[in-house]
């Protein structure tokens, strides 16, 4: 073989090699169950989006925004919701496992309290009070997997 | 009185086209999650972008030819060739992300499918750019972005400390509970870091510089404007960082929206000051598209000894505008795959500062270069500050992705 | 730089090419040097099928794949005045490195507005 053709190979190789390499790294993060770390980084943000969702009403009750900044807004808030309620769902090691439930149980009445909140069914000051209930169970829950 | 409307302005465009979604997500974040402590960053990386910003300006000034014909003469073609493609890749996610910004920001003001208004956005571009003379779309996005200045009055109104505020002037680090806690806020100061140094930032000045015609004489003009606009610019980080750690860190909000920052001058001045902040951003994202499309196209055009310029009869040169034009299409193909803007704009920032010393090398070399630049070569201070921030901005660069991945992006 | 003295490499190699109406035709990718007797440069060499040939060897290949193998040789004599960048003595269209033709040509140049300014 000549040595270009030489290089030549050595060079595919060598970038087969390192794109399998990144892609299996990134498989078997994907494939890899839940640990505390995760929950706790699923549990921020079910907290940050329970907080943005009750300010979000509360600005909107006291006319500081449009009504399609607050419909859109909400129905973004949403779409991350409902990732993080898929994210939940995925399995947890054994140390996590009662946290992750505690986690997507958590997900699921912020799903249902962001679905209201497009809805705009704030039942009262009701769905305000959930939402900033969820806020702080969340932040426990953070607090809590963060400290252990 | 010419000459000083002239500087005046482009410190005011200078100033408008300071923020982009990249550097308003992180601005915001750090002030949430850090409050006061990382204006020393903002302030880093604002005298970083103006060394480079000068040098590159005075570069086109001198030279008369833009950073990329001396990169291929210098570096030869295999490093040039390597620096253009990095450089375009780290534009076109910029400029994805801002696209993906802008259509966001469309659904928050008119309501809509963002898909729709992503596409609408991208034929808005492209009619903007193709219609519209280099310096009018220089001055209507730079001084329309300045509606952003609606961040600074609420900053003020919020009622900073000002003390805490001038130690978090200061480099330092706050003592965390945990580990995790100190690469966080490495990772943020590296993200912050690099979104106010872009790349495309020092190439599009440089060619900005040569499409207006500079000559060494507009080598102190330039300057002031740098100086003066960046710093002035640096002004909209700052009061970014401040609405983060006045108003949603008590609220336990950590906005992973870019339309959520515009709820804290809402708070405070109702449906007006949330439609001017929506506004400003409008415009401050679109001018950031706009530059990262048009830098990608003088860098290829420039690589391969095209014809190039907005200044030219279009069709003299046909491939620069096809260039740019592609630019646009490609950016607009990564938001139809329905990613997260904001999880762009991550990844841009990071492979941004990944590339950065790759990008600014050149730049510190063409500077010095006596036979390029003639009397107009680096100073003692460029060359000092040039190099530091260059060393800087290598172990920026080496810690990026080891902290990206450690930190998941920050999150913890 | 003196006027006895021209480095091919710091003032010809990668440098701009113009026409004589100073319009871009591309960079200098490689000089032709004829060896017999004494040295010279014979020609100017411009193309795909040259800087290809400075990248590494898979590099080279998708180069060539995707965008050919295209040179174009202009004679040393072409070269009027050297400064910044090389000044052809003819258009760019007689030596072949008119950009202004093909599918990117065709396609900008109707749009509206591609001739006023």
């Amino acid at each position: 073989m000549s040595k270009r053709t030489t290089h030549f190979w050595i060079e595919v190789v060598l970038l087969v090699l390192i794109t399998a390499g990144i892609a299996t790294a990134f498989l078997i993060d994907e494939m890899q169950p839940l640990n505390k770390q995760d929950i706790k980084m699923d549990a921020s943000d079910l907290r940050s989006f329970a907080a943005a969702g009750r300010q979000l009403l509360d600005q909107q009750q006291k006319g500081q925004l449009t009504q399609t900044f607050f419909d859109s807004q909400a129905s973004l808030l949403k779409e991350k919701v409902r990732s993080t309620t898929e994210a939940l769902h995925d399995g947890a090691e054994p140390a996590a496992e009662r946290d992750r439930r505690e986690a997507s149980n958590l997900a699921a009445q912020l799903s249902a309290a962001v679905e209201d909140l497009e809805a705009g069914r704030s039942n009262g000051s009701s769905l305000g009070r959930v939402l900033e209930e969820l806020k702080l169970k969340s932040k426990q829950l953070e607090d809590r997997l963060k400290n252990e | 009185m010419n000459k000083f409307l002239e500087i005046f302005l482009g410190i005011l465009t200078a100033m408008g086209g300071f923020v982009e979604v990249g550097e308003l997500v992180f601005s915001v974040n750090a002030g949430v999650k850090f409050g006061y402590h990382l204006l020393w960053m903002v302030a880093l990386g604002t005298v970083g972008i103006i060394v480079f910003g000068e040098m590159s300006g005075r570069i086109a000034a001198a030279s008369s030819q833009p950073v990329f014909y001396f990169i291929r003469q210098r570096a030869g073609y295999g490093a040039g060739l390597l620096t253009l493609i990095a450089a375009n890749v780290a534009s076109l996610l910029t400029c994805a992300a801002e696209i993906g910004g802008i259509a966001i920001l469309l659904k928050l003001l008119f309501g809509g499918n963002y898909f729709l208004l992503a596409f609408i956005t991208l034929i808005f571009l492209l009619l903007v750019v193709w219609f519209l003379s280099f310096q009018a779309i220089e001055r209507i996005f730079g001084l329309l972005g300045l509606m952003m200045l609606v961040f600074v009055v609420a900053a003020f109104w919020f009622g900073p400390d000002w003390s805490a505020m001038g130690t978090g002037f200061i480099p330092n680090i706050p003592t965390f509970e945990t580990s995790s806690d100190y690469l966080v806020y490495a990772y943020f100061a590296v993200a912050l870091l690099s979104s106010i140094m872009l790349p495309y930032e020092t190439y599009f000045y440089a060619s900005g510089g040569i499409e207006d015609g500079w000559t060494p004489n507009s080598i102190t003009e330039n300057r002031f404007i740098v100086i003066i606009g960046f710093t002035l610019g640096a002004l909209l980080s700052v009061a970014l960082i401040l609405n983060g750690a006045l108003y949603f860190a008590p609220l336990l909000i950590e906005p992973q929206l870019p339309g959520t920052a515009a709820q804290a001058p809402a708070f405070l001045f109702g449906k007006w000051g949330l439609i001017l902040a929506l506004l400003g951003m409008f415009f401050a994202f679109a001018g950031a598209a706009i530059e990262n499309a048009l830098t990608g196209a003088y860098n290829i055009a420039q690589f391969f000894g095209w014809n190039w310029g907005k200044y030219r009869v279009p069709k003299d040169a046909p491939r620069f505008h096809f260039a740019w034009m592609v630019m646009f299409v490609l950016a607009a193909l990564i938001i139809f795959t329905g990613v997260d803007p904001v999880e762009v704009v991550e990844y841009s920032i990071v492979f941004s500062i990944v590339i950065l010393p790759l990008t600014y090398l050149p730049m510190l070399l063409a500077g010095r270069d006596k036979d390029y630049m003639g009397p107009y070569a680096n100073g003692w201070l460029a060359g000092i500050l040039g190099w530091a921030f260059f060393v800087l901005i290598c172990i920026a660069a080496l810690a990026a992705i080891p902290l990206l991945i450690i930190t998941h992006g920050g999150r913890g | 730089m003196s006027e006895h003295h021209l480095d091919i490499v710091r003032q010809v190699l990668d440098r701009p090419i113009v026409d004589a109406n100073h319009y871009n035709c591309g960079k200098v990718d490689d000089i032709e040097i004829g060896l017999e007797g004494q040295p010279k440069v014979i020609s100017l060499l411009v193309g795909n099928d040259l800087t290809s040939d400075r990248l590494p060897e898979f590099a080279r290949y998708i180069s060539r794949k995707i965008f050919g193998r295209r040179r174009v040789k202009i004679p040393w004599s072409e070269v009027s005045v050297i400064t910044d960048d090389i000044k052809l003595a003819k258009n760019a269209d007689e030596y072949g490195l008119d950009e202004r033709q093909g599918f990117i040509y065709e396609f900008i140049s109707k749009l509206p507005g591609a001739w006023k300014k």
